[in-house]
């Protein structure tokens, strides 16, 4: 299965970096999508649809964290796993990311292999996306 | 404040960062600051960062701009004829960010510190900024055939 994904950061580059490093990974990607701000996140996941989202705490306009709590107010979005890929490193807030709603946390710099792995654990693991799929199909009328 | 403790923090996030991101072997150069490096003002490239925290002040990153564009080419994947220099200022941002964040994370990853957003300044705003200031942390770094440098200014 292949999986659309959602890159947040203001930089260019480390959204350039971070796709290139999913690519490698050998990672069945979909589509990918990019934002350079939380509230431009937030549009395409509305009109899209994605299957999980990778996003820097740091940006201009809306940061990662305040993407994160406008995601969990609306039903559709919030069982989309998120992924904090940032530099802050204070344990303050990474426990904020996760008490937020953020399923893992990656700090910059990373090793490439640190994504694919975090992809792969959230992705990939039969019993969470059962668990997840479960949680949330009881109001879904296919 | 001592500045000793946060520039050994600064030097291992210098290594975390350009080894692990860029691939950059280096060493840590003796200079104290940008001029005993001996590159021209006009060849380097700035980039600055405002921090608010346990301690308020600025960072810098100190780059020629040829290692700049090699840099950019190999964070990218692509090839130096095709990056922009909008490209290469982005990328000198990034990495001062990274190493910015680290070197307080490593420093005390209590402690809260709000980072700015980069932007590409000139050595007469450095100079401005450092004005004042008895707490300024400077670590050269030298790599195969370039000398860059990482910088702190911190608000007395």
């Amino acid at each position: 299965m292949a999986f659309n994904i959602l890159v947040v950061d203001d930089s260019l580059p480390m959204r350039s970096f971070i796709k290139k490093t999913i690519k490698a990974s050998g990672f069945d990607v979909g589509q990918f999508f990019e934002a350079d701000n939380g509230q431009n996140a937030l549009e395409i996941l509305r009109r899209e649809w994605l299957d999980i989202v990778l996003t820097d705490y740091n940006m201009p306009e809306m940061n990662g964290l305040e993407l994160i709590t406008e995601m969990q107010k609306e039903d559709l979005l919030k069982v989309i796993p998120v992924v904090m890929v940032t530099t802050e490193g204070s344990q303050q807030r990474i426990e904020e990311f996760m008490e937020k709603g953020a399923m893992a946390y990656i700090k910059k710099p990373f090793y490439p292999e640190e994504i694919r792995q975090q992809l792969n654990k959230i992705m990939g693991e039969p019993e969470h996306g059962d668990q997840a799929f479960d949680d949330d199909d009881e109001d879904l009328d296919f | 404040m001592e500045t000793k403790p946060l520039m050994m923090m600064m030097k291992t996030s210098i290594s975390d960062v350009l080894e692990i991101m860029f691939y950059l072997p280096l060493e840590i150069s003796a200079s104290s600051n940008w001029e005993e490096t001996g590159v021209h003002e006009e060849d380097v490239l700035i980039s600055k960062l405002d921090f608010k925290g346990s301690f308020n002040g600025s960072s810098f990153f100190f780059v020629p701009q040829m290692l700049a564009m090699d840099l950019t080419a190999s964070f990218l994947g692509s090839d130096k004829s095709q990056i922009t220099q909008e490209q290469v200022l982005e990328t000198v941002g990034e990495i001062l960010n990274m190493m910015t964040g680290g070197t307080f994370s490593s420093y005390d990853d209590q402690a809260v510190f709000d980072l700015g957003i980069p932007e590409h300044v000139d050595l007469a705003s450095v100079r401005a900024r450092e004005a004042g200031s008895k707490n300024i942390a400077f670590v050269g770094i030298d790599t195969l055939d370039s000398v860059s440098a990482f910088q702190l200014v911190i608000e007395d």
